[in-house]
C-alpha cells in the first residue's frame, strides 16, 4: 500500500546519518501517519462504506443503550402471549408474552459482542501467526500454513459445532469457535503481503541497521498489511453474528435465557402457524446488522483498494 | 499439468489424512471422562468400563490411533453410542437428502445468478444493476435457515403450495419428493445465487475491457457474438471456482436449514448426535462433510488447469 514511486525518498530518509537510527526508521513510518487522513477522505467518497459506517454506529449504539432504549425489560411478561405486532408491542409479543421489539434492541449486544470479539481474537491470532509465518518462511511458514491448510479444510459452521460439541454450548465457546474458524483468513492473506514486503527496502534498512525482528514486524511489517485486515476484520463480524445466531438458532450457541435473535427465531418454529412476527423481525435485525458489517467491508475493500481476500 | 494434478492429489491425502487425525482426538480432547459424558445419567462403573471398551479407549492412544485410520479406510466409523448401529449406516441413509438439497439448492441458484449477473454487466450502472447489486448484499447477509423460515411463512402457512417440512423418498413418487424439496432448496438456493452472481457480474466485467474483446467489436462482429462467444467464455472460468466451492458451503449451510424443514439429512444427524453426546455420529459426520469440501476444492482446482490454458502451475 505505500507509494511505488517513493522508494528513493525512502532510502535517501533511511541513510541520513546526522539523525539517530530510531528517528530514521520514523521518518518511513511517517507517510503511513499521512496516509491514514487519505483513509477519511476515501471513505467519504465511497458510499458504501460510508452507509455501513452509519449503521454501524447506530448499531453500537443500541448495544450500548439498549436497557435504556427497549419499552420493556427483557423479562417483563405481558398477558398478551403471542399477540400481534400493535403500537403497544411495535414488534408483537412472544409466546411467554415478552415484547419482541425489546427483545430485538436487546439482543443486539449479545450477537454484536460476540462477533467482534470473535472477530478480534481471530484478527490477532491470525495476523501474528501470518506474520510470523511470511516474515521467517522456512520451517515455521511450512508448520503454521499446514495448520491454516487444516483448519480451512473444515466448513466454518461444522468446526464451530465440533467445538461446542467438545467444550459445550455457552457464549465463551461460540466465541472461541468463530475465533477458530476466521483466523486462517487472516493468517493467509497477511502471510502473502508479507512475504513480499520482508523484501522491500525500509525492511531490508530496518534490519540492516539492526532493528530487532519482532519490531520489524509490529512497526514496519504490520502497518503496511492493515488495509487487507481492516477489510476482513469487518466482514468476519458479519460472519460470526451469523454463525452465533445459527449455533444459538439450533440450541448450541448462547444460553437460550439470554434474549438473542437466534433464540428467537428458534422459537418461531413452533409459532409458525400463529406468529409470523416471530420469525421476520429478528431476521431482519440479523439481516441489517450483517448487512452493514458487509457494506462496510465490501466499501473499504474499494476504497482501500484491497484484493479480494477469496482469490 | 499431470503432474500439478498429481502432487494436488497428494497433498489432498494429506489433508484429510490430519483431518482424521483432528477427528481422532475430538473425543479425546472432552473435557473429563467423555465415557460418563456419554452415559450421562445410565452412568454405572459396568456400563462405563463396557463402553470404553466397545470405543477401544482403554488401549494406550497409538493403538486407538491405529485402529481408527485403519477402521476409517475400511469405511467403519464406529456404531452410534445412541441407536448402536453403525455409524456408516446412518450417514449412508440421510446423505441421500441433504445432498438432494445441496444439489436442487445449486441449481436454483445458478438459474436465478448467470442470467441475472450477465445483465448487471451488461447493463452496468443501470438501475437493474443497483436492484441486482442490493440483493446479492441481502442475500449474503441474511442466515440461509431465516429464508427458510420464511418461505415456509409464505408458501406453506400462507399459500399452502408446498409441504412445509419432512421428507418423502423419490421411491414414493418423483413428484411428492420435488415438493418436498422445494423450499429447503429455494432457501439454500439464496445465498448461493447471491455470491454467484456477484461473480457473473465482476467476470464479465474483467472480460468485457480486455483488449480480445476491443479487437473483436473493432472488426465489426455483431455485439451479440462478441458477447456470446468471446466474452462469456473466459468469464465463466472464475464462476466455475466459486460455484465448486459454494456448492460445498452450501452444504455446510444446510446442517441448520434441515432442523427448519425437519429433514433428516446429515446436519440433523450431526445435530441431535452433539445434544446426545452420541461423539462416534459427531465424528463421522464431521470427518464426511470435511471430505466433501476437500474433494470440491480439489475437483475446481483441476477443472481450473482445463478451462483455461493459460494457467500452468509451476
Amino acid at each position: 500500500m505505500a507509494d511505488q514511486n517513493s522508494a528513493e525518498p525512502i532510502m535517501a530518509r533511511a541513510m541520513d546519518v546526522n539523525v539517530s537510527a530510531d528517528e530514521r526508521l520514523g521518518r518511513l513510518t511517517e507517510q503511513r501517519t499521512a496516509e491514514g487522513s487519505r483513509f477519511w477522505r476515501r471513505i467519504r467518497a465511497e458510499k458504501k462504506a460510508f452507509l455501513g459506517l452509519i449503521f454501524l454506529v447506530l448499531l453500537i449504539f443500541i448495544s450500548l443503550a439498549g436497557p435504556w432504549i427497549a419499552p420493556y425489560g427483557a423479562d417483563n411478561v405481558d398477558f398478551d402471549q403471542l399477540a400481534a405486532p400493535t403500537l403497544h408491542h411495535p414488534m408483537g409479543t412472544d409466546s411467554f408474552g415478552h415484547d419482541l421489539f425489546s427483545r430485538v434492541i436487546l439482543g443486539t449486544r449479545v450477537s454484536f459482542s460476540v462477533g467482534i470479539v470473535g472477530a478480534l481474537l481471530s484478527m490477532i491470532v491470525g495476523v501474528a501467526g501470518g506474520v510470523v509465518a511470511g516474515y521467517y518462511g522456512g520451517w515455521i511458514d511450512n508448520l503454521i500454513m499446514r495448520i491454516v491448510d487444516l483448519i480451512w479444510a473444515f466448513p466454518a459452521i461444522v468446526l464451530a459445532m465440533g467445538l461446542v460439541s467438545i467444550y459445550g454450548a455457552g457464549v465463551r465457546n461460540v466465541i472461541i469457535a468463530i475465533a477458530i474458524a476466521n483466523m486462517v483468513a487472516y493468517a493467509r492473506i497477511v502471510r502473502g503481503d508479507v512475504l513480499s514486503l520482508r523484501e522491500s527496502d525500509f525492511t531490508v534498512a530496518a534490519r540492516a541497521i539492526g532493528v530487532r525482528d519482532w519490531r520489524i514486524m509490529l512497526r514496519h511489517l504490520l502497518p503496511n498489511v492493515a488495509a487487507p485486515i481492516i477489510v476482513q476484520m469487518t466482514l468476519t463480524v458479519g460472519f460470526g453474528i451469523l454463525t452465533e445466531t445459527g449455533l444459538t438458532f439450533l440450541g448450541l450457541g448462547v444460553n437460550p435465557a439470554t434474549p438473542t435473535w437466534g433464540q428467537a427465531l428458534n422459537e418461531s418454529r413452533n409459532f409458525i402457524h400463529q406468529a409470523w412476527w416471530l420469525a421476520v423481525f429478528p431476521g431482519i435485525a440479523i439481516g441489517f446488522t450483517v448487512l452493514s458489517m458487509n457494506l462496510l467491508g465490501d466499501g473499504l475493500r474499494d476504497a482501500l483498494d484491497v484484493r479480494n481476500v477469496n482469490d | 499439468m499431470t503432474q500439478y494434478i498429481i502432487r494436488r492429489l497428494i497433498y489432498s491425502i494429506f489433508i484429510i489424512w490430519g483431518c482424521a487425525t483432528i477427528v481422532f482426538f475430538m473425543l479425546r480432547l472432552v473435557p473429563g471422562d467423555p465415557v460418563s459424558a456419554m452415559l450421562g445419567i445410565e452412568y454405572t462403573p459396568q456400563a462405563a468400563a463396557q463402553l470404553r471398551k466397545n470405543l477401544g479407549l482403554d488401549k494406550p492412544i497409538y493403538v486407538q490411533y491405529v485402529t481408527w485410520m485403519g477402521d476409517v479406510l475400511h469405511g467403519d466409523l464406529g456404531k452410534s453410542i445412541d441407536t448402536r448401529q453403525p455409524v456408516t449406516d446412518q450417514i449412508v441413509s440421510a446423505f441421500p437428502k441433504t445432498l438432494s438439497i445441496t444439489i436442487l439448492g445449486f441449481i436454483f441458484g445458478a438459474v436465478v445468478a448467470v442470467p441475472m449477473g450477465l445483465l448487471a454487466a451488461l447493463k452496468r450502472d443501470s438501475v437493474f444493476d443497483w436492484v441486482a447489486s442490493i440483493s446479492t448484499f441481502i442475500g449474503i447477509s441474511l442466515p440461509t435457515f431465516w429464508f427458510g423460515i420464511v418461505f415456509i411463512l409464505i408458501f406453506a402457512v400462507e399459500f399452502r403450495w408446498f409441504p412445509s417440512v419432512g421428507y418423502v423418498s423419490p421411491s414414493d413418487g418423483i413428484w411428492p419428493w420435488f415438493k418436498h424439496l422445494i423450499l429447503p432448496g429455494l432457501a439454500a438456493g439464496v445465498g448461493e445465487a447471491a455470491i454467484l452472481m456477484r461473480f457473473v457480474r465482476a467476470g464479465l466485467l474483467e472480460v468485457l475491457g480486455s483488449d480480445y474483446v476491443r479487437t473483436a467489436r473493432a472488426k465489426g462482429l455483431p455485439e451479440r457474438r462478441v458477447i456470446m462467444s468471446h466474452a462469456m467464455r473466459n468469464s465463466m472460468i472464475p464462476v466455475v471456482t466459486v460455484a465448486g466451492l459454494s456448492l460445498a458451503g452450501l452444504l455446510g449451510g444446510l446442517v441448520i436449514t434441515e432442523t427448519v424443514f425437519a429433514i433428516s439429512g446429515i446436519g440433523r444427524l450431526l445435530t441431535t448426535a452433539i445434544f446426545a453426546k452420541d461423539y462416534p455420529i459427531v465424528q463421522g459426520v464431521i470427518l464426511l462433510i470435511t471430505l466433501f469440501f476437500v474433494m470440491a476444492n480439489l475437483i475446481v482446482d483441476i477443472l481450473y488447469t482445463f478451462l483455461d490454458p493459460r494457467i500452468r502451475y509451476g
